[in-house]
């Protein structure tokens, strides 16, 4: 940007020494008019001719000269400006690094003591509550030990019991199957004499016992 | 009046004897006053057992029953009321008894118990042998049953 800057105002500059060699060449030519009675010098017009050309290619090369020497200045300003700009930035990096490495070595050391602190706390807090922990399940497990015993307790004497009373009603149902067997046994063996016979000893019973 | 009544329920054992005379004698209060001009015995011809008939013509002849209608229907009236004053004995055994038993027994409450009684008979082959006995209140179990459940569940 800068480059184009320098070099619109060397053309600008160019131009306007043009215009005003211009202007010198016109006086110049009207002059010898108006002064014709007072000098008597005249370049012929090729001598003209040839010292434009000339006037202008030296122009042409001083312009270039400028130009170039303008623009070499300005890349050499550019470059040093660029060079303090990077040994500026170069520093406030360091700096900056520096800055950025203290703070973080600060907080890192805040950190890690706000760390140790937290597991200091949380140590104790643990500790604290492992210990109280501790006795909660103890207590929870005598308790249920205690109910489990109690039921298992239970448990062994309701079994006992049941298996009590289904041997006592198996028995019974032996016996009822016996006693059926052998009332039929019986009942099919007594002729009608020796039915007649207990009844009439029961008779004699009821009368032993006054009921009649 | 008793003799009379002794002799015509002289047959009478059971309480099923005795409900069939009480029907009979029912039957005969009606029959009373009706046809007064025939005898009773011939009006009833059919209607009651042959054998209580005999036993009402010859109480006619006596000219025991032979008077009104309303001294019949006294007569009758008397001999239900002497029916239901006989003690009724409850006596429960295990088989179907013959005619000849239950007249051993009737005449064993004669010799032993000095008077009538009904049976009042049920047949349960269950207590498998014996009797079961109920009295004016009493009540005995004399069964075999009783006896094999004393050796059996003696030990509960």
């Amino acid at each position: 940007m800068d480059e184009q800057i320098f070099f619109i105002i060397s053309i600008g500059f160019g131009a306007l020494v043009i215009i005003l060699f211009g202007l010198d060449i016109y006086h110049l030519a009207r002059g010898p008019k108006e002064e014709k009675s007072v000098l008597s010098l005249k370049f012929s017009e090729k001598f003209m001719s040839e010292l434009e050309k000339l006037i202008s290619q030296d122009i042409k090369i001083a312009i270039l000269e400028i130009n170039q020497k303008v623009i070499n200045e300005a890349i050499e300003y550019y470059k040093k400006q660029m060079a303090i700009f990077s040994q500026e930035a170069e520093n406030k990096m360091a700096n900056w690094d520096q800055i950025n490495k203290k703070e973080i070595l600060k907080f890192s050391n805040i950190y890690s003591q706000a760390e140790d602190l937290i597991l200091q706390k949380a140590k104790s807090k643990t500790d604290e509550l492992g210990k109280g922990l501790d006795e909660k399940i103890d207590r929870i497990c005598q308790s249920v030990t205690k109910t489990i015993n109690q039921e298992i307790a239970q448990t062994e004497k309701n079994i006992e019991d049941y298996k009590k009373e289904k041997l006592k009603g198996v028995d019974q149902k032996i016996y009822q199957i016996i006693g059926e067997v052998a009332k039929k046994t019986i009942g099919k063996a007594i002729d009608l004499s020796s039915h007649e016979q207990l009844v009439m000893e029961a008779l004699e019973k009821a009368k032993k016992e006054k009921i009649f | 009046m008793e003799e009379i009544f002794e002799d015509l329920t002289k047959k009478i054992i059971t309480k099923e004897d005795l409900i069939l005379f009480l029907e009979e004698i029912n039957l005969l209060e009606q029959i009373v006053f009706k046809n007064i001009e025939v005898p009773l015995s011939e009006r009833v011809k059919g209607k009651i057992r042959e054998e209580f008939r005999d036993e009402l013509q010859k109480l006619e002849k006596e000219s025991i029953i032979s008077g009104s209608p309303n001294q019949q229907f006294s007569f009758f009236d008397e001999l239900k009321n002497y029916l239901q004053k006989i003690p009724q004995v409850k006596l429960e055994i295990a088989f179907e008894p013959s005619e000849d038993f239950l007249l051993r027994i009737e005449k064993w409450f004669k010799e032993k118990n000095h008077r009538k009684v009904i049976l009042d008979l049920i047949i349960n082959p269950k207590i498998v042998g014996g009797a079961i006995i109920e009295y004016q209140g009493n009540w005995r179990d004399f069964s075999l049953v009783k006896e094999i459940d004393k050796i059996i569940y003696g030990g509960f």
